[in-house]
């Protein structure tokens, strides 16, 4: 009896799950989220704060005035039919295409450990790379529809598109920035993949990106540093291998249920940037594998049920886009967690919703709006379970 | 979409890998990182013992270490380090502008005082400003000032003796320093929330309870600083000590300082002469110090400084002529006053006609010629035998760092001369402590007694544990010292030592000066002296011993710069101590004898 009672209840689940509306899913996800990396930028920070500001709270201040700029701009974005955005995909891309050029304007740009990524405007700074994202995304699906649309066979698809990744990498592989170098190109390649174009032109592409890559890291010292410190993390304990093996300490220690919200000890000057790019090991020092698994869970859903949104999407442009984004967050998701669990080099990429970062955060949070507003205009898989039940209770 | 399938397959295979590594480090290796987590952050730190306090022997604290109170600041907890700095300022001595910056430096660990009092301590932590904490610590402190200086020694840095009796009893004084393990983040910020979690408690060291007497150390001092100023000498040395016991009740080590403002080297003294004699009470003090004309020498050279004695040595060919019967106290020589000995002229200190002296006028005028006789008659061998038996050449037994055994003639080196040259003090270099142990022995009825300069250690809460007694053996047959002593009192009674007399009392003793060899190796003596008085009272019954060295004085003579000193700190003891004057000399009234010192000391306070 509570068998098949048990049984049943996973099942309603299932269906719930499968006919509840996408945007109802992906904005809740998005709030968890965030609320449960504001919670740990608050733990994480604390230290780093009163070194550089003098109090526990000012990161968590920042870092609360981010998230309602973000959560303003995800309520516009979701409100918004995204098919709007075609209109403004061209102006998007030129602004992102301009605010990288600024930076490398050697006395625009605001400089940090030997890169300069950032736009200051008073206390706030803007990374064009990460706007860069978001239109890429968009500029991207809208190309690949337009060309697809005029006819013009495959060539003319892959082409323009390649071209444009290679323009918003190469910018961005100069501030230097590996690591949003990477999600770029995957950004743009998972355009051209879910296009359907056919693989081999993309495959060379994407291999030819790879090789360019690897050169490239082995060619700037501080790159090849960190490519090796990855390698051989015990060689370079000391050295660039430091944060690493900092970070497995973080996270080793914590073991299933952490030491408690608060109680990391790694934040205390041991781990580098405890609040941003290794957020994930203090979750995982401070609430153990069952933070680190929640987090992880919440990501991959939102990841799942954002492809969800993209194969039920109502135009090829939603779809592309969406995936497009979906891609975005995993790629960001993977490179992050994969460099604090030690198997990728360390790059500076943020944890999606988690990381302390202001305009990263703010078009994450638009990129997520985005694909809410496809899920508002999604179509029921095959005349779906719901509307048919409340057919049937209206009969 | 075919490929958003394959989007999805490829995404849920890099989290499964992802979740499978936090697996992997989070569980199955999470003892090995919860390890190296709390080994990185374990800080061992060490909590100073107090040291031992040293006395003398009445208690009066020479040195000791008190618990004090480190005050540091996190800086990063500082919310108004202006006001806080305001608030502080006065307790801990500091300018409230100066304090302000330490305040925000923002180095999260700033020692604002490294030795504030526990009370002064206690008022800051009253405040409570998050941020201000104390670390205990110790500081040693001297409260007699440099008193015995020399003697005592000093503590390092690092809070370990490193001169004097601080150095030799390093290891019962410095005590047990505990051990705590504290959780520090790697700026030394003890984390909130993180008890210590191992600690062991520092072991207090032991005390030392010295011989030395307080007022007498104190006196002996003014007394030779005077002199040094007097004579215009480059430093000098004086001990007393406790014949029976072997026990030093003052040692002094002076050296003169001549970039002092108001040094007297090279000037007079002092204004006109008072027209009566001062009584040492209403005379100024000399300072003794880094800023007055006389310093506490940096070593203390009454043990670890080797000079050629002079006169003072011969005690060791008259004792051992004696002992050997080649001479009485009656035996009459023809002396002139001068000798060439293998082609070297040896001479009196002052011309006289050839004359009849008996062994007792030859000791108590100094002649070096009719010494000369008196060893040509005793030999070599026995000679030497005699330097040995009375202690020089060995260690003094005194424990004391840097207690030398002397430089004695070898066989090697033996001159044709130096049968003439050392029993006047004039080849053998030997320390003022060692000279003063051979005629201590000779106060003792010629038994030697090792000297020391610990009376007692003293325990947790204030338990004396007494040192053992001193060893002591015979050096001189009784008989010979009983012959001896009235010949050393005619020294002082009408030949080079009258200065030395202390009213009321029989005083035994011998003035040596001798000429200073040159430093640069060879064989020649500098145009400098080292003036010697060592002797002993009562001499009827002796108790205390005293020696008085001065380096490179002018006058250059023993009676006439050391001898007077002799007389006036051994006057101090002798009253000091209230000992029974000398029969027939109308001094202090007789009184029935106590035989030690020892006994005398309890009579007195």
């Amino acid at each position: 009896m509570t068998a098949t009672k048990s049984v049943a209840r996973q099942a309603r689940v299932v269906v719930l799950l499968r006919e509840m509306p996408t945007s109802t899913i992906l904005v809740t996800l998005v709030a968890v989220l965030c609320v449960l990396g504001t919670i740990m930028v608050g733990s994480a920070s604390e230290v780093v704060s009163i070194e550089t500001y003098g109090s526990a709270w000012s990161i968590l201040v920042r870092q609360c005035m981010w998230l309602a700029l973000g959560t303003l701009v995800m309520v516009v974005t979701s409100r918004m039919d995204y098919r709007l955005l075609r209109r403004f995909a061209r102006l998007l891309v030129l602004a992102a295409f301009g605010g990288l050029l600024l930076v490398l304007v050697p006395h625009l740009a605001v400089q940090a450990t030997g890169a300069s990524r950032w736009i200051g405007f008073g206390s706030f700074d803007v990374q064009p790379s990460e706007v860069m994202k978001l239109a890429l995304a968009v500029f991207g699906a809208d190309l690949v529809v337009r060309r697809e649309e005029a006819g013009g066979g495959e060539r003319t698809v892959i082409g323009p598109v390649l071209l444009l990744i290679a323009g918003a990498c190469g910018l961005v592989l100069a501030e230097p920035d590996m690591g949003t170098t990477v999600v770029l190109g995957c950004i743009g390649l998972s355009l051209l993949f879910a296009s359907g174009v056919s693989f081999r032109p993309v495959v060379k592409a994407g291999g030819a990106v790879v090789v360019l890559a690897v050169l490239a890291s082995l060619v700037d010292p501080y790159r090849r540093q960190r490519l090796l410190s990855f390698l051989n993390p015990g060689a370079h304990a000391s050295g660039s291998g430091y944060q690493v093996v900092q970070s497995l300490i973080g996270l080793g220690s914590g073991h299933i249920f952490g030491v408690g919200l608060g109680n990391g000890t790694e934040k205390w000057g041991f781990l580098p940037n405890p609040h941003s790019d290794f957020i994930f090991s203090v979750i995982g020092q401070e609430l153990g594998l069952v933070g680190t698994g929640v987090v992880l869970v919440l990501l991959g859903a939102l990841c799942w049920f954002g492809l969800r949104v993209a194969s039920r999407a109502p135009d090829r442009f939603g779809g592309l886009l969406g995936v497009a984004i979906v891609v975005w967050l995993a790629v960001e998701t993977i490179i992050n967690a994969g460099a604090v669990i030690g198997l990728l080099p360390v790059t500076g990429i943020p944890l999606p919703f988690i990381s302390y970062g202001g305009s990263s955060l703010v078009v994450t949070m638009a990129g997520a709006g985005v694909l809410v507003s496809i899920a508002r205009r999604e179509q029921a898989p095959d005349g779906g379970l719901l509307p048919r039940l409340a057919e049937l209770r209206s009969r | 979409m075919r490929r958003v399938r394959v989007v999805r397959i490829a995404l849920v295979v890099a989290l499964l890998v992802i979740a499978a590594r936090l697996v992997d480090v989070q569980v199955l290796h999470a003892g090995q990182y919860q390890a190296e987590a709390a080994q990185e952050l374990t800080q061992p730190v060490t909590i100073r013992a107090l040291r031992g306090t040293i006395t003398d022997r009445n208690g009066v604290v020479l040195e000791t270490s008190i618990p004090t109170d480190m005050v540091v600041a996190d800086d990063f907890q500082i919310r108004h380090p202006l006001a806080e700095a305001r608030a502080l300022a006065p307790l801990l001595h500091l300018g409230a502008e100066k304090l302000a910056g330490l305040l925000s430096e923002k180095s999260g660990y700033v020692p604002l005082v490294p030795n504030l009092s526990v009370t002064g301590a206690k008022k800051v932590m009253s405040l409570a400003f998050p941020g201000i904490t104390t670390i205990g610590t110790s500081v040693d402190v001297a409260p007699a000032g440099n008193l015995a200086a020399p003697v005592v020694g000093g503590v390092n840095a690092a809070g370990q003796g490193d001169a004097g009796l601080e150095a030799e009893y390093n290891r019962l004084l410095a005590g047990q320093a505990g051990q705590e393990t504290l959780l520090e983040s790697p700026l030394g910020i003890q984390l909130p929330g993180t008890p210590v979690a191992k600690k062991t408690p520092a072991v207090a060291g032991t005390g030392l309870q010295l011989t030395l007497d307080a007022p007498l150390q104190y006196t002996a001092e003014q007394d030779l600083a005077r002199e040094i100023i007097a004579s215009h000498a480059s430093g000098g040395q004086v001990i007393v000590e406790d014949t029976a016991t072997g026990q030093v009740l003052a040692m002094v080590s002076l050296a003169a300082n001549p970039g002092a403002a108001g040094s007297g080297a090279g000037k007079s003294p002092s204004g006109p002469a008072p027209a009566t004699p001062p009584q040492s009470s209403s005379v100024a003090p000399v300072t003794i110090g880094p800023n007055g004309p006389v310093e506490e020498a940096p070593t203390n050279a009454a043990v670890t400084q080797l000079y050629e004695p002079g006169s003072v040595f011969k005690i060791v060919p008259f004792s051992a002529a004696l002992a050997a019967g080649v001479i009485t106290p009656q035996t009459t020589f023809t002396v002139p006053d001068q000798r060439t000995i293998d082609g070297y002229l040896f001479h009196d200190a002052t011309p006289h006609p050839t004359m009849q002296m008996t062994a007792t006028q030859i000791l108590a005028q100094s002649s070096n010629i009719g010494t000369s006789f008196i060893t040509q008659k005793l030999g070599e061998t026995r000679l030497l035998a005699q330097v040995r038996a009375l202690g020089f050449g060995r260690p003094t037994g005194l424990h004391f760092p840097g207690d030398s055994p002397g430089l004695l003639v070898t066989p090697a080196q033996w001159a044709p001369t130096d049968w003439v040259s050392l029993p006047i003090g004039q080849v053998d270099a030997v320390s003022p402590m060692q000279v003063l142990d051979a005629y201590s022995a000779l106060a003792n009825g010629g038994v030697f007694v090792t000297p020391k300069l610990v009376r007692a250690t003293v325990g947790a809460g204030g338990a004396l544990r007494p040192t053992p007694r001193s060893p002591s053996r015979r050096v001189i047959p009784q008989a010979v010292a009983k012959e001896l002593v009235p010949m050393f009192e005619q020294v002082v009674d009408n030949g080079t030592g009258v200065a030395a007399a202390v009213p009321g009392y029989l005083v035994a003793g011998k003035t040596g000066t001798a000429q200073i060899p040159a430093d640069n190796g060879t064989a020649g003596y500098l145009t400098a002296f080292d003036a010697t008085f060592v002797g002993f009272a009562p001499a009827n019954h002796p108790v205390l011993s005293a020696i008085v060295v001065l380096n490179r004085a002018t006058p250059i003579y023993g009676g006439a710069v050391a001898a007077p000193v002799f007389s006036k700190i051994m006057a101090y003891a002798l009253h000091r101590y209230d000992v029974p004057a000398s029969p027939g000399l109308g001094g202090k009234p007789q009184a029935t004898a106590p035989s030690t010192l020892t006994a005398l000391v309890r009579q007195a306070t």
